[in-house]
């Protein structure tokens, strides 16, 4: 075993043991003496973005949806439900697929070795059959369905859409209802033998544990069980243009209320990890300075109708895409993206107020604070910032050293009108 | 740990949950007041309204500008709908930044909430005319965009349907085409009427230095504006009666969805407080409650019907609803199915495997609740509100002990109700 580093404590006394087990799996456990529950997650670093790749010399293209369409069938056993076993020992099970992530999960207060043990089994195991296969394909096709009449949800990915023109990030995370029946069990196989090797897996557990014994267990069980060499994998991701494919995207959905968003297609992506945290916190900070519920702009708006109290912003980074996203409802969609324009250029030349700066900064750190108390929580940020190989709870450090002048620069680099782009849901009856 | 300690005076209650083990410091407070068929709307509007700005912050902007500065506590209010009650909330959740500052946070936090809730005059803040009309423009959407959600639209339909003429029944956000009737002088006098006819619940759950002190200040505030009345009784929630149906009533509307709604809604005539409120509580386990239950079994994963499929018990109104998206085709499948669920229970057919796991998912789920205090009150406000406190180990004692038998005759106590069906423009059935 190697690079165990132990009692290592960040700002807010949270304690991380991790460890890289021989197989390539890497181990982070969050002992939180007093807390009744136990949240695990184990990863995969394989998302929906991963739909073309190179395996051992060889190049494959595989159909949209299929990381998805995969952990749908994990929880395929030849024995027993795998939602059974769980449920033999009191624990709820899950997992979801995101553009660059699998992550499946279980939340329990008791049994805590049986439940380590099954989550590590059921998805270090598949079990494929041509119907198997085929019967998923209803249950996918029900579950994209089911996201067509979420307005929220298609403008969101008209936006990607519009932003990038090759990059498969603009690819419905579920895939379409026509690509998920082109998915049979061979090509299942190959991704998962491609992205389900330890070396490219990871374990976090957060929760009411003992770290010592816990890591105990995990050895153990990954001792018992042989894995080939690691694949070597190259992902093939198509050359994306730094500017948006498209300024504007309008649909029409049967919905009662417009949606609008806005959103910047990011260019200055991180080279280094390290990068990517700072990047992340402080473009979260330009953003609530300039849209949140204490800016002037989003009173404004309010005041004339033209959003509601769900106004929000989002920025996603990763080393491959990244964007920021603001918006809502939105009666008037054009007059609203037109406001936002003309609102970014003003506040680039005036500059962010310092005061905003300041309360976006203590917010954050506030918001991080209350984050802690929630295990589930703490394990889901822990998995996906280090998937993209941050550390999680550097945050505080991370924040508290950002400065103003940096956030002007952000702002004025990244909001961008060259990188903007209007994604629209209106009512189907309107013209 | 689960064991709250409460001081009251009057209608003012403050429970009370200290632990040291979390960041995060929670006051909520509730008020409970009788849905009305004449005021519904009016009262719907009344917790947006207090976030438009008070006499000390007049504006939205200067209520959020407070709570930033104070380590991005979150103030806020809420409605919600507890069987024929409108639950009206101010809180705050505050981050425990003791090592961070010498400030009087919780102080701080405490003051805000007390005035988002008390702190209005007509004129000012939430209720100046011009806050008003933005608030009714804003509660018109509100009310239009809740139709964008298929999912909970369809539950909201076939609940109130199987609440019929009771106030259960009532809209949580009121009635659309009486918005425009509404005024600031009305808005203010109903906000008033909140004072005399509200029960008070609030609760403190999180390290707090003096939890029992800033007890008595929160009495001694709202003692000011909520009078103390002797005569009263307290409101406490019934479950809805179960004569009504042999059979199902079917309601089919249209919209232009992708995916059809299918909710079927039974009364139980059991909730919070019923002494059978465990088994009933097994028995939605068994059916439909989670992953190992039969619904997701069969209607899932034998038949691919569906991606999403449940049944939820209703512990205040004891309504039963099963819930899932289908393709309009699947309807006459899809009901045959959950109907031979239901019957296989109470017909016996309840495996001592289906006992155990729902037994230990629903220990699970309980526990858990352990690690979330603000979840844990609540918990303790169903109680509150239903007539009976349940302490969770005595909860899951007393689902431990459930018996198939004791499942089965929860199951024949179920009655059909109303099947609600949302399906596409064109669609028939």
């Amino acid at each position: 075993m190697t690079n165990e580093t132990r009692g290592r404590r960040d700002a807010v006394g949270i304690e991380i043991v991790e460890k890289r087990l021989d197989n390539g799996l890497s181990v982070y456990l969050a002992p939180r003496p007093g807390f009744q529950q136990t949240f695990a997650m184990f990863a995969t670093k394989y998302g929906s973005i991963d739909n073309e790749f190179i395996r051992d010399g060889k190049r494959t293209r595989v159909p949209d949806g299929i990381a998805h369409f995969l952990e749908h069938k994990m929880f395929e056993d030849e024995e027993q439900e795998v939602f059974s076993r769980f449920a033999e020992h009191g624990a709820s099970v899950n997992a979801f697929t995101t553009f660059d992530e699998t992550a499946y999960y279980f939340s329990g207060t008791s049994d805590l070795q049986e439940n380590i043990n099954t989550l590590l089994n059921f998805v270090q195991k598949i079990y494929l059959t041509d119907e198997n296969v085929d019967k998923e394909k209803g249950i996918i096709a029900q579950e994209i369905r089911m996201g067509d009449d979420n307005p929220d949800r298609k403008v969101f990915m008209d936006l990607l859409s519009a932003m990038y023109e090759s990059h498969p990030v603009r690819i419905d995370i579920a895939g379409s209802v026509e690509s998920i029946y082109k998915i049979d069990r061979e090509t299942l196989l190959e991704c998962y033998h491609t992205f389900y090797h330890p070396s490219n897996m990871i374990l976090v557990i957060a929760g009411g544990f003992d770290a010592r014994e816990v890591m105990g267990w995990i050895e153990e069980n990954q001792a018992a069980k042989s894995f080939g060499p690691p694949p070597t994998i190259e992902r093939v991701y198509p050359e994306e243009p730094t500017t948006p494919k498209a300024t504007h995207l309008e649909s029409k959905l049967p919905v009662a209320s417009p949606r609008c968003l806005i959103g910047w297609k990011e260019k200055a992506l991180p080279e280094e990890n390290v990068d990517l945290m700072r990047q992340e916190l402080l473009t979260g900070i330009v953003l609530d300075a300039l849209f949140g519920k204490t800016s002037e702009f989003y009173s404004e708006l309010l005041k004339e109708g033209l959003i509601d109290k769900g106004f929000s912003w989002e920025y996603e980074l990763t080393s491959q895409y990244g964007y920021t996203v603001v918006g809502g409802n939105a009666p008037k969609p054009g007059e609203l993206a037109k406001r936002v324009e003309t609102y970014v250029a003003k506040m680039k030349d005036n500059g962010i107020d310092e005061d905003a700066f300041e309360r976006a900064r203590k917010k954050a750190l506030g918001r991080f604070i209350m984050s802690l108390d929630q295990v589930s929580y703490v394990a889901r940020s822990y998995t996906s910032y280090r998937l993209r190989g941050v550390d999680f709870l550097q945050t505080v450090e991370v924040l508290d050293s950002l400065t103003l002048n940096e956030a002007n620069k952000r702002l004025g680099e990244h909001l961008s009108k060259e990188q903007m782009v209007v994604s629209t849901v209106v009512p189907k009856s309107a013209s | 740990m689960s064991t709250f300690t409460t001081r009251s005076d009057g209608r003012i209650h403050v429970h009370i949950l200290p632990h040291t083990r979390f960041r995060t410091k929670d006051l909520m407070i509730r008020l409970h007041t009788p849905l009305v068929r004449d005021t519904v709307t009016a009262m719907s509007l009344l917790p947006y309204m207090w976030m438009n700005g008070t006499k000390t912050h007049p504006s939205t902007r200067d209520l959020q500008i407070a709570a930033d500065d104070l380590y991005g506590s979150v103030i806020r209010t809420s409605l919600g709908k507890r069987a024929g009650y409108h639950v009206f909330e101010a809180a705050a959740s505050i981050p425990d930044v003791s090592r961070l500052t010498a400030d009087d946070v919780v102080a701080q936090a405490a003051d805000l909430v007390c005035q988002v809730l008390l702190d209005h005059a007509a004129g000012h803040g939430a209720f100046s005319d011009e806050a008003v009309a933005q608030e009714i423009d804003l509660h018109r959407r509100r009310i239009e965009a809740a139709r964008d959600d298929k999912m909970g639209f369809a539950l909201q339909r076939c609940m109130a349907e199987v609440a019929e003429d009771s106030p259960a029944a009532l809209p949580r956000l009121g009635f659309i085409d009486e918005l425009g009737d509404l005024t600031s002088d009305k808005l203010y006098r109903t906000y008033e009427s909140v004072f005399q006819a509200s029960e008070v619940h609030a609760y403190l759950v999180g390290p707090f230095e003096n939890a029992h002190a800033l007890a008595e200040k929160l009495i001694r505030e709202l003692g000011r504006v909520f009078p103390s009345d002797s005569s009263r009784t307290a409101f406490r929630v019934e479950p809805l009666s179960r004569e009504a149906r042999a059979e199902f009533q079917t309601v089919t509307e249209h919209q232009d969805v992708a995916q059809a709604q299918l909710d079927m809604g039974y009364r139980t005539g059991v909730n919070f407080a019923d002494e059978n409120y465990p088994s009933l509580l097994m028995m939605n386990g068994v059916f439909g409650g989670f992953a190992h239950s039969k619904l997701f079994l069969n209607v899932r994963e034998k038949h691919s019907l569906a991606y999403s499929v449940w049944s939820h018990h209703d512990g205040m109104t004891g309504a039963l609803a099963v819930m899932t998206g289908i393709d309009p085709k699947n309807y006459d499948q899809a009901r045959q199915i959950i109907d031979q669920q239901l019957s296989a229970i109470q017909a016996g057919d309840v495996s001592d495997e289906e006992i155990n796991f729902t037994f230990r998912g629903l220990q699970n789920q309980y526990t858990v609740l352990l690690d979330q205090p603000a979840a844990l009150a609540n918990w303790h406000y169903n109680g509150v509100l239903s007539g009976k406190e349940r302490d969770i180990e005595d909860m899951l004692k007393a689902l431990q002990s459930v018996t198939k038998e004791d499942i089965v005759q929860a199951a024949q106590a179920v009655q059909p109700h109303t099947i609600y069906f949302l399906t596409g423009e064109g669609d028939a059935s």
